[in-house]
Order: structure tokens, then sequence, then C-alpha cells
């Protein structure tokens, strides 16, 4: 009989005490249907996927804390699905004084009781053996901290980092004060297990959070910042300790499923890529003569060809529709004809964009978030703030004045305020992308767009158009709510001054006006913006050895 | 008023980032103007027991923002009769926050939250509140004091202002257990409030006057028990905002003269008026009072008609003034928000059976894990009780989240579903 739990404050110890395996129970669901149904779909993806491992495996026994409003209802929901044989609420106090601890201490004594109740089985203190105790190391590592990330994200920012990660999440990092004197009885264990329990660096649920000294320790090169969606706990920290952290961070957030791995691999390696970040080789002496770079995009692959005094020889785009392969081989012949060179001239390739690892192409991968960096550089070299609403996502990059990273954010696994989001708008009012950018200069009226869903949105502007409202002023109203969306990310990314603006939504002057006005600062962008991308592949293709 | 509420609200979006001193008078004399065209216009044709719950409701935030240095910032569920026997009035978070979606106002202020990084999902009423606090619109109140209930967002929210404006804050931990250990646990924690307040303000606890604010709140209750028992067969003129009102006088504003009197209104109200008719509704959890289609469906109907929210009667529970400590905390351990979501439910049922309800509305506002995570076992607890119930997706505060056409269509269809079986 193994008991499982979800909380670094479940009594884990307590319960091996008597004598039963007790495991984190780590769910990696790739749908909710079952907690949509039972629950509701806006809850965190973790509390969702308790539920679904409940229904899913062969769990008899389950002990939650309520930690927090999802896993109380969670614990409802499982309560009256019967499927458990035991199934307990830890009550959790907020805070760590002499009255919550008694309380605390009255809390695991009830659920001593009924765990003996329900499994036959008696108190041996002798039992309660402790978690072992993580290898410390001196040298350099990563804390992913924030919102539970699971075995699976650490698998993944393991990976693509290459420096040990520690669990700094809420699920982990137990770090009780063990006691070997562990008392005879159940209520001798307690009083010391009681505040050991309770006294552990706290998460964010906990009223006194003063204590999560976490981004201050030696050896810490980096922090990953996990939010998940629906969890509101952590972006709390992360907006009060965001501009403190005195190492790298990158802002992760996940819906607790493993579905946007792709996204989620390119913010990771491009995080990576930052870390690593050295200066660059400079000059002609590599001995390069050109190099090409290939960003394939979500709506067009883009390649530019460059040679090693910075000149841009050739640039052209394909459509990604016929497949990332097929796509990246279209643009580079054609940017390479329009050069006047072939494949035999290039040195080195460098790949990138949500394809960038598709191509067929023998060439380096590199994020987008680091081409776009450098390819800004080269196109206003006063950038210090990148913004790139692509078809597929919208970021922020900070860019220092060499052209490397300093910092991102991107948009979570919504179109808002994307490329897209304008596409379905155009395609709703039938209208091309380029009739779109061009009729919404010309609004008369301030039209509000409110939903912030694509969806929503969209049956807004059929309203707006059966009440005769100007198709100019609804368009204004769209270019609005995407300058909006995209000034909060600017904001998070604490961009500053210049502002260059790249991708597809960077040639829509009216977004730009907008941005422009919401962010009180000029944007610039440049008639290569859309090959900003491929030029930094270029580019960083140019510095390879 | 069409379109003037929401080119009031574009204003203050304008305005705030830049003036937000000039936003804050504004915002305070619109309530003023708010409280004239109540009396005067807007709701002439509600029962004067309505009126007089609107314009004491008003009175009351117009009084705490002309001082709100000298306030306590509380969330809802706190007991303030204590405060009240300090001297200190309480300034309610969420109510605050209501007023400023009343007014529109709202879609700056919860943009600047956003824009530091607080999530999307989080519950708009505190994200409009930490926006219009890290504006610079809403000042600095003398202290905070909050309760775990009922939602996360406690946690959060008072805990960041608290930081932010650097003044103390007390927290009141509410157990799920419903057992008197709770009671006492947090009977102790209200005791230690009252040092509290002492430091924050330079005032004393005046005891008469914390057993004057039991005693009123005993009979206060009775009278809304009562009220509950004479709404089951009568039809009392209403309109969506008045159930909102009334959460202030079954909460917040408990034990005042003014809570008092708006129950002993309502209760004669409720006895001299006409048989029941139409279909009879309980609303679930916060309404989005500002959905112009939604007003216009309730407001004055006597074909459909919201006979009762479950926020006012969570915690009608009884008051011993010699026991003032023990009897606030009784209400807030003993509350049906408080603990598993089938006490909720099952005092929802208790009530549609004693108010003969036709059908549950269920509003699952955006970012409330409490209510929505319940959702789906309120609707099947009800339906099984005999009550249709329907959830109603949307947002209690932010209009960008709260599709119109689709509630309306919703909301319609449930309503000729219910007069199509009575």
């Amino acid at each position: 009989m193994t008991v499982y739990h979800a909380c670094k404050y479940a009594p884990v110890e307590l319960l091996r005490a008597f004598g039963v395996p007790v495991e984190r129970l780590d769910p990696t669901p790739v749908s909710f249907d079952c907690a949509d149904s039972c629950l509701h779909p806006n809850l965190c993806g973790f509390g969702k996927g308790v539920v679904e491992a409940v229904m899913a495996q062969d769990i008899r026994a389950l002990v939650l804390t309520d930690c927090c409003d999802v896993m109380r209802r969670v614990y409802d929901a499982l309560l009256e699905s019967g499927r458990l044989e035991f199934l307990w609420l830890l009550s959790l106090p907020h805070k760590k004084g002499p009255a919550e601890i008694r309380r605390f201490h009255s809390a695991l004594s009830r659920l001593a009781e009924a765990f003996s109740a329900y499994s036959g089985r008696t108190f041996d203190p002798s039992l309660a053996e402790p978690d072992p105790v993580p290898e410390q190391s001196d040298g350099p590592f990563i804390s992913l901290s924030g919102a539970h990330g699971g075995a699976m994200l650490m698998a993944r920012a393991q990976t693509a980092i290459g420096l040990p990660v520690r669990d700094d999440t809420c699920s982990g990092a137990r770090t009780i004060a063990w006691q070997e004197e562990r008392g005879t009885t159940l209520d001798a264990f307690l009083d010391w297990y009681a505040p050991a329990l309770l006294g552990q660096r706290p998460c964010m649920r906990m009223l006194h959070v003063a204590s999560r000294d976490l981004f201050d320790e030696p050896g810490l090169r980096g922090v990953i910042y996990h939010t998940l969606k629906f969890c509101d706990y952590y972006g709390f920290e992360y907006a009060a300790k965001k501009d403190r952290i005195a190492v790298p961070l990158l802002k992760i957030e996940t819906d607790g499923t493993d579905v946007d791995s792709g996204q989620l691999d390119t913010r990771l390696t491009a995080f990576a890529e930052t870390l690593e970040a050295r200066p660059r080789r400079t000059g002609t002496g590599g001995g390069l003569r050109c190099a090409a770079g290939v960003d394939v995009g979500s709506a067009g692959t883009k390649a530019a060809v460059m040679d090693s005094q910075g000149r841009l020889l050739g640039y052209a785009l394909a459509p990604s529709g016929t497949g990332a392969a097929r796509g990246a081989s279209q643009a580079l012949e054609e940017a390479l004809n329009r050069a006047g060179l072939t494949r035999d001239d290039l040195d080195a390739v460098v790949t990138t964009g949500y394809g960038r690892a598709n191509t067929g192409l023998e060439a380096s991968i590199i994020t987008e978030i680091t081409c776009h960096a450098r390819g800004a550089h080269y196109l206003d070299p006063e950038a210090r703030t990148v913004i790139d609403i692509g078809g597929q996502d919208s970021k922020v990059i900070g860019v220092d004045d060499v052209g490397r990273v300093t910092g991102f954010v991107m948009n979570d696994k919504c179109a808002a305020g994307t490329g897209r989001f304008l596409e379905m708008m155009a395609r709703t009012m039938e209208l091309s992308m380029e009739e779109l950018a061009e009729r919404g200069l010309h609004w008369k009226q301030e039209v509000s767009i409110s939903s912030m869903c694509t969806v929503f949105a969209e049956s807004e502007v059929v309203s707006l158009l059966a009440r005769n409202t100007p198709a100019e002023d609804v368009i204004h109203g769209l270019n609005r709510s995407v300058a909006e969306k995209t000034a909060a990310l600017v904001s998070r990314q604490g961009g500053r001054e210049a502002y260059l603006m790249t991708g597809g939504v960077a040639e829509n002057a009216g977004v730009v006006q907008e941005l422009s006005k919401k962010l009180g600062a000029e944007v610039r962008t440049d008639p290569l913006s859309r090959y900003c991308g491929a030029i930094g592949a270029a580019l960083l293709a140019l510095e390879q050895e | 008023m069409p379109g003037l509420i929401e080119k009031f609200g574009a204003y203050i979006d304008r305005t705030a980032p830049e003036h937000p001193d000039r936003v804050r008078r504004i915002l305070r004399a619109a309530f003023g103007v708010n409280g004239v065209a109540q009396r005067t216009i807007t709701k002439r044709d509600l029962p004067p027991c309505r009126r007089y719950v609107a314009a004491f409701t008003n009175d009351t935030m117009l009084r705490v923002l002309a001082h709100p240095d000298r306030c306590a910032l509380v969330s809802l569920m706190l007991p303030c009769e204590l405060p009240d026997a300090f001297g200190v009035q309480p300034m309610c978070a969420e109510f605050y926050t209501s007023y400023l979606a009343g007014a529109a106002a709202e879609h700056s202020f919860i943009q600047r939250a956003e824009a530091e990084g607080i999530a999307e999902t989080f519950c708009s009423y505190h994200k409009a509140l930490l926006g219009a606090a890290w504006s610079g619109v809403l000042p600095a109140p003398a202290c905070i004091v909050n309760t775990s209930l009922i939602c996360d967002a406690n946690n959060l929210t008072f805990r960041a202002l608290a930081d932010y404006y650097g003044v103390p804050q007390y927290y009141v931990d509410v157990p799920p257990e419903k057992d008197e250990e709770s009671v006492t646990y947090v009977a102790d924690q209200l005791r230690e409030l009252g040092p509290f307040l002492t430091r924050c303000t330079g005032r004393k606890l005046d005891e008469d006057r914390l057993r004057e604010n039991i005693a009123r709140s005993r009979r206060t209750i009775e009278t809304f028990r009562a009220c509950i028992d004479a709404k089951r067969s009568v039809y009392l003129r209403n309109d969506m905002v008045s159930e909102m009102y009334e959460i202030m006088s079954t909460h917040i504003l408990l034990g005042t003269t003014g809570a008092e009197r708006y129950a002993q209104r309502l209760l004669r109200d409720l006895r001299a008026a006409p048989p029941t008719r139409g279909l009879r509704l309980l609303w679930v959890h916060t309404m989005p009072n500002w959905l112009r289609p939604l007003q216009e469906t309730f407001k004055y109907s006597d074909r459909w008609q919201i006979i009762a929210g479950d926020l006012n009667f969570d915690a009608l529970e009884d008051m011993d003034p010699d026991r003032p400590y023990e009897s606030m905390a009784r209400r807030l351990v003993y509350s049906s928000m408080n603990g598993p979501a089938s006490h909720r439910i099952d005092r929802a049922a208790e009530m549609c059976r004693r108010m003969d309800i036709d059908g549950v509305i269920c509003f699952c506002h955006w970012g409330c894990k409490q209510t929505a995570g319940a959702a789906a076992q309120i609707k099947s607890g009800l339906e099984a009780a005999g009550y249709p119930t329907l959830l109603l997706n949307g947002d209690g505060c932010d209009r960008r989240n709260t599709p119109e056409g689709q509630i309306m269509t919703r909301m319609h269809a449930f309503l000729e579903m219910l007069e199509a079986g009575k």
C-alpha cells in the first residue's frame, strides 16, 4: 500500500512511521478531460493533474493539504468520486506561532489516528525515516523556483541548461530540521515534528515569506521562475523580486502539461545561450567569407546571406506552410540567388525559429531570441528593447550594446496580442492584412475591444460591425488591444529605449502608432525588420569557429 | 444614461497613470454624485428598504474615502464590530473595486497590476485594488486587517499592499474545521487584534461599544433570518445592485445602526409586499451588476427576479454580547464559505427550500478558484435537490472577461427553460 501526497507540508515521515511507502504524486497529464468536467477549466494544471492521476492510476490512499483553493476543491471532487479508500485533507495554518503549532499538532494527530484505523497499522517512530538529503555541491547551479514543475520540467531544464538544476518549487525542496531523538509516543514525536514540518522554508501561501531567501546563495548562476496558469501565488513573488535578482532570470509559464514542449524548449535553450554568452569574435580574421541564417517562423520562412564584413548580400521570404524543410530550402536558394552565390559558397548556416530543428540543412541551431537580439543590433545599434510580434507569439527582448540578450519575456499560449490575432480579425472582416493595416490608420472614433480572448474578441467585432460601426474604427480598436497587450509585456521585461519593433506586425503602422502612445516613446521599425531573426542567425553563423 | 459611464471610465483610464491625485478626487466626487442620483433618480422606483441600503452604503464609502489614512483596509469577511469599537472605520477592499467597476473605471488599474507581473488569472477585484494602490489613486490606510476567508487572493493582495504602503498588517487565519477548537483559535486571534489596532491608531477599545455592536449584530442577524422566511411568498421590487449592497450590511457593516435599520426596513417592506409572481432565482457568488443587458433583465422585473444572493446568508450565526470574540469567530468558522464546498451547497439548498426558489445561477467569477472549482458540484448538488442550476462564466469586475453576448444567450435560454417547466 503506497500513500501519495502532493505538497511539501505533507507529513511524509509521520506516514512512514506506519510502515508504508510514501510517494509524491507527480502527474504528467496529456489532457484534463476528467478534471474539467468534475472541477472547472479555470484551475491550475497541477491540481487538475492530481485528479487525472487518481482517475487513471491505481491510487488508493492520498493525503492532501489545504494549501490553496484548488487543492480544497480537488479534495471535494475526489471525495465525491469515491475512488480512494483513504483520502485526507490536512489543515495547514498560514502562520507558525505557538497557537498554530498546537493546531497543527492536533491536525497531525487526527490524521495519524484515521490512518491507523484505515490501515490497521500502529505508529512506530523508528520507521519514520526522513527524505534523503539531496547532494549539495559548492559548484554552480540553477534554481528552478516558483510553482510546482515536477519531474517533467526538471528534466527539460537539466537537458537544456547543462548545469545542475535544484528543485526549489512549491512541491520540491522539503527542508525539515530532522531530530534523531524522535520520541517514543505519537504525542512526543509530534511535539518536535509538527513545528519542524511547519517551519520549513515557507511556500508563498504562508503569511511570512521573508525567509524565502532563495536567490542569494553562492553558486547560483541563474533562476528559472515557473508559474502555472491559474495559480496566482508565484506571480506575486516574481513581481516583487524580478528586479532584485542579481543572476540571469527566466520566467516561464506552463499549464502543467507537456503539450507546449517546443515553445518551452526554445525558452530554456535561449536562457542557456544567455548564460553561456561570451564576447564575440569581431573583424574578418576568421577566414569566413559568407554565411546564411534561416528563420523558420509559423507563417513565413526568412533567409539572409551575409559576408564577414557585415554586408547583407541577399534575403528572401518563403511560406512555411509547405513544411519546414521545403520552406527553408526555398528561402535559402532564393536569398543565395539574389546574392549571386551557391550553397558551396557558404561557410556556415544557422537556423532559428519554431522549425529550426527540422530544416534538413546542415546547420547549427540557435533560438530566435538570441538571433533576434543580434539582428536587431545590426538593424539599429541603439536598440535596447526588441519587440517582436510574430504570427505565433510575441516576445520582448532586452539587448545590450553589442547585441547580446539581457533578458526576455514571451506571451503564453494565447493568440491575443499576436499576428495570429490580427489575421483572424482580418479574416472576420474579409480584409487582407495589408488592407487591415491601411484602413486602421483612418479611424474617427475610439472603439474599445475589451475581450482578452481572441474568440470572444471576434464575436465583439462581429457585433460592432452588425451595429454599423465603421471598419476603420473597429480596426483601430483591435490595434489598441494588441498595443495594450504588448505594452504590458514590455513592462514585464523592464523595457527601455530605444524600442525596435520587428516581425510581421511591425509593418502595421496602426499598431506601431498605438504602441508608441502606450509606451510614451518612439517605436522604431526597419524595412528589413521581418528578416531580423535571419540576419541575426547569419551574423551568429559568421562568428562560429 | 447609456454611454456616460463608459465615457467616464475611459477618462479615468487615460488620466490615472499621470494624475492619480486628480483621479482620486474625481472618483470621490463621482461617488457623491452617484449618491445624489440614487436618492433622486436612479432608485426612486425601488421599495424604501432598497433605496435606504443604496444610500447608506454609498454614504459609508464616501465617508471612508474622505479620510482613508484613518481607516483600516479590510477584507470582506472581517468582523468589523471590533474595529468600530476602536473608532476605526473599515474600508472594504472588494467593495472599493466593485465601485470602480460600477464606474467602468477598473481597466487601467487591472492593466497596471498585470504589467507588474500579477497573473491575468488572478481575481480582478484584487487586481484592480492593487493597481489602484500602485497607481497612487488609493492612498495608504492606517493599517491592513484581513482574514484567510474566502479565497487565496486574501493571502496575496493584502501582504503585497502592506509591503507597498509600509503599514502593519494583521492576518486572521480561519481553519476549515467547524468546531469549538477552531472558534477558540480564531477568537484568540481577534483578541490580539485589539492591541494591534491600538498600536496602529493610538485608540483604545471601548468595551461597551463592542458589546452594543455585538448586540446590534445579533438583532440584525435575527431580522435577516426573518427576512429569508418573509421572502417565501412575496414579490418585492429588486435590481441586481441592491443584492450587492446588502453584502456590506451582512458583513463589514454588520453591527452598525445603518445595517440594523436596513434589515428592519427590508422586513417591513417584505411583510407589506404583494404575492409572488414570476420566476424566483437564487444567485450564487458575486454579480457582474454593471453589465447593462443583465441589469435590464432583472431590474424591477416581475417576470423573473433575483430573490437572494448566497453571499448574504453565509454567516447568519447566533451572537452573544457577553462573548464578543467567540461570537465574531463563530461567524467566520461556521460561514458556509469556509470548509468543503458541500457546506455551501447544503446552505444554498436549504435557502432554496425556505424561499421557494425556481432556479439557481452560479456565477463563476474569473480567477475565483474557490467558486469555479466547486461549480460542477454546486450544479449537481442543487439539481439533485430539485433546483435547476445555470453555471455562468464571466467576471464580476473586469469587462474584458465578460462576453456579453455569450452570457445573455445562456441567461435567457435558462430563464426560458425555467418558464417552460413552471
